[in-house]
């Protein structure tokens, strides 16, 4: 890949090249901060000026990029594209141009664990539900009353598996593509919701639940808070903080009323479930207020998922 | 490779897209020369950026469809670069950043490997903006060169050289303000 010097060095792009001197200089890392920054800025658009750099290099970095070079191509032939963790173990078809057919991105945003982690918690509801049933003291008026009061959170469980975490098929994609990060939790949240949503309206329906319309908005409120938070603490941690809160908001006043929460506490929330609080037509307002805030701060906080999860080191990738 | 070898960046990148070997191996002959330098000015630790410039390279390789087509493939490839490093310190929580120790080196001047030729031919490239940016320190350095250069944003900044947000926004200003008059 030699450079035809004579013909090239003033005539293509800008007509300025740099000089062999300076080219030497900044290979030995010796030029200084003003040449390196303008030669840095022409290298990236001049591929004359990189061949005659490359061949200015020392011994030390030509060894390293043919290392590097050779642990690429093992890399590589290995886990061909595209980007999907399935596809690494199947061989690549050429000419496919695989990444941008519809089934790789619906990998990518469907994830199996996060599916599964919500469909647990809404069986978990259901049987908590069937639990606390029949005999309460208010009369046992009808069942789906514990499963009401805890819809809002069931999603959570699979919000917190929704963060791009380094090792992650598509952290790649996220250094490649500006924004992709953000969109990619929320095309991978969005999923969350419309499986668990209907899963929970679905099933409370079946078991004489209330109208599911009341706990559709703290809901949102909820799902959105975790979303914000997780650009500070983490989306798995802030995720389990909105569903602990959540849950301190509706249990926490029968556990201080009566020190326990025990069987009869939970039937009598149930019984009582479509008199909470929290669900009531004040609380619809402030999860409407909370939820347009926090979607303001994770709009102005959003740089922070495009960079993987710290809490997933080299070690596991 | 005589094929590879008539091709520009672009149309390399867009044919290992599509699964060319060959013309990603063009693509690595032509960047990876640019890249390795540039990260070697930015970090000290030659494991690290052997690691960066492989891990740069793979994300070319896998997400090479996902470049958009505007502005130079070669800037494309080292945002990635840029961001890998990023997220290299941003993983380490020890104190003190090597890569404002990579700066200070870098603006002391020629080391001792330097032959006397070499060192004329270096003399010749300094001038009164050269002296100038010798002027700052490294510390505002390292934000010029991190915000304006590298086109990482103020976080990212943060995270590399290891200082607040706030610290990079106004050591940008001063270096800002420096520069201007040094030179005015």
């Amino acid at each position: 890949m030699n450079p035809s010097e004579d013909l090239g060095r003033f005539q293509t792009g800008t007509g300025w090249h740099a000089a062999p001197a300076l080219l030497a200089a900044y290979a030995g890392g010796r030029a200084g901060p003003v040449d390196s920054w303008s030669l840095e800025m022409h290298l990236v658009s001049c591929a004359l000026c990189r061949a005659e750099l490359a061949l200015a290099m020392r011994p030390v970095e030509q060894a390293t990029l043919d290392a590097v070079r050779a642990r690429i191509l093992a890399d590589t032939s290995t886990s061909p594209q595209p980007v999907t963790g399935r596809a690494r173990r199947t061989p690549a078809v050429p000419g496919l141009g695989a990444p941008l057919a519809w089934t790789a991105r619906a990998r990518l945003v469907l994830q199996p664990a996060a599916l599964a982690a919500v469909l647990v918690a809404v069986l978990l509801a259901v049987g908590l539900d069937l639990l606390t049933r029949g005999s309460g003291p208010a009369g046992g008026t009808g069942g789906g009353g514990l499963l009401w009061l805890l819809a809002p959170a069931l999603p959570l469980g699979g919000v917190a598996l929704c963060s791009v975490r380094d090792g992650d098929a598509c952290g790649e994609a996220i250094l490649a593509t500006p924004s992709a990060g953000l969109r990619l939790t929320l095309w991978r949240t969005l999923a969350v919701l419309a499986v668990s949503v209907p899963a929970a309206i679905a099933v409370g329906a079946a078991i004489g639940a209330p109208q599911p319309g009341l706990w559709l908005l703290p809901c949102l409120a909820l799902t959105s808070t975790a979303l914000a938070l997780g650009t500070i603490i983490g989306l798995e941690r802030a995720a389990a903080v909105s569903g602990g809160a959540w849950c301190a908001l509706v249990l926490g006043p029968a556990l201080l009323d009566s020190g326990a929460l025990g069987l009869t506490e939970l039937q009598g929330l149930a019984a009582a479930a479509t008199d909470a609080p929290a669900l009531g037509p004040v609380a619809q307002g402030l999860w409407a207020a909370a939820a347009v805030t926090a979607a303001l701060v994770l709009v102005h906080r959003r740089v922070s998922y495009e960079h993987l999860s710290p809490a997933h080191l080299r070690s596991a990738a | 490779m005589g094929l590879v070898a008539e091709l520009d960046d672009a149309a390399l990148l867009r044919a290992a897209a599509v699964g060319d070997a060959a013309a990603f191996e063009g693509l690595y002959e032509r960047m990876a020369p640019m890249v390795l330098l540039r990260l070697r000015r930015r970090c000290p630790e030659a494991d690290v950026v052997a690691d960066v410039l492989q891990e740069t390279f793979t994300a070319v390789w896998r997400s090479a469809s996902s470049w958009d087509g505007r502005g130079d493939v070669g800037a494309w490839v080292w945002t990635i670069a840029a961001r890998r490093l990023v997220d290299v310190y941003r993983r380490r929580t020890a104190a003190g950043s090597p890569v404002l120790r990579a700066i200070e080196t870098n603006g002391a001047g020629a080391p001792a490997v330097a032959s006397a030729e070499e060192q004329v031919m270096d003399g010749l490239l300094a001038g009164p903006l050269e002296a100038a940016m010798r002027s700052l320190s490294p510390e505002l350095r390292g934000v010029l060169q991190a915000t304006v250069l590298d086109g990482l944003s103020t976080r990212e900044a943060s995270v590399l050289l290891g200082i607040p947000e706030g610290t990079v926004k106004t050591r940008a200003m001063r270096a800002r303000s420096v520069l201007r008059q040094a030179l005015a």
